[in-house]
């Protein structure tokens, strides 16, 4: 192509780079052609030659907008962008997280504390009906069969510990899927 | 090829070419695409890469057959930066060699 059309085409592939920079860039490939045809190329060989426009540009765009990290260069990309979503991310979990998440959240932990309390109070009633503590008050009221007393007793207990074990189960389980969505929403910042 | 190795060893081609002397683009440009087969179009931006990282500065000089050129001069970071690569490159090609020439 005519020398004039490749420039336009390169410009138009460098739309949205710094004036500034458009201007160096285009004055490289001029001078690249004024040097060319002085040395007696034609136009059509100096465009041939330095190949298509717009892969040059995107050589130019992806050489100087991007800067990689590599051994010798620190990472001089700016962070703007991607603090501003950060932000974003934060603000928008925060108040997804108090507004929808909270009241499940602690319903769910708040009855798992609750039957910790009640596989305790099972283990410790039954104790209490196996070693007698609280009949002896009542004892002349009630004299429940050693039997009946042994049997209640060890119920409860058992009741207790396996309600216990269960809720350390669901411990597990729950602080594991706490653990999972607090990390959830770290990886979206 | 590659395109990020290819990238890679243009680089150290043009720097190796500057430590030797100042060089203006066209120059530059027709004696790598001499002796390598891509685009001189690639050569222009990674010029434009080593002014903005320190790796060259340039200056205009003006010349009798033409309009003035832009002569491209390698600064001591540059320099600094050549021998890194070159001494990678020397890694990189014994390595290879090796795996290439070695009995297994």
């Amino acid at each position: 192509m005519e020398r004039v059309e490749y420039i336009n085409e390169l410009t138009l592939s460098l739309k949205g780079i710094p004036s500034q920079d458009l201007a160096d860039i285009i004055e490289d490939i001029q001078e690249h052609f004024d040097v060319g045809v002085s040395k007696g190329k034609t136009e059509l060989e100096i465009s041939k030659e330095l190949g298509n426009p717009k892969e040059v540009a995107r050589n130019y765009i992806s050489s100087f907008e991007q800067y990689p990290k590599d051994e010798f260069n620190q990472d001089l990309s700016s962070d703007n962008k991607d603090t501003t979503r950060k932000v974003l991310v934060i603000i928008a979990l925060f108040f997804f997280n108090i507004l929808v998440v909270l009241a499940p959240f602690m319903l769910v932990w708040g009855l798992l504390l609750s039957f910790y309390a009640m596989s305790l109070g099972f283990f410790f009633s039954g104790l209490g009906i196996l070693i007698g503590f609280p009949l002896t008050l009542i004892y002349t009221i009630i004299n429940p069969h050693f039997l009946t007393r042994l049997g209640f007793g060890l119920g409860f207990v058992a009741l207790g510990l396996l309600c216990l074990i269960a809720a350390v189960f669901l411990t597990i389980k729950l602080g594991k899927l706490t653990w999972l969505y607090i990390k959830w929403n770290i990886s979206l910042l | 090829m590659n395109i990020q190795f290819k990238k890679g060893v243009l680089e150290l081609c043009v720097l190796s070419l500057l430590v030797r002397r100042d060089f203006y683009g066209y120059e530059l440009v027709e004696y790598i695409s001499r002796h390598i087969n891509i685009s001189e179009g690639t050569i222009y931006p990674l010029l434009r890469r080593f002014r903005t990282e320190g790796y060259v500065t340039t200056y205009l000089k003006e010349s009798q057959e033409g309009p003035p050129r832009k002569y491209y001069k390698l600064t001591p970071w540059g320099l600094e930066v050549f021998n890194r690569l070159n001494v990678e490159w020397d890694d990189f090609t014994n390595s290879v060699n090796n795996i290439l020439g070695e009995d297994i």
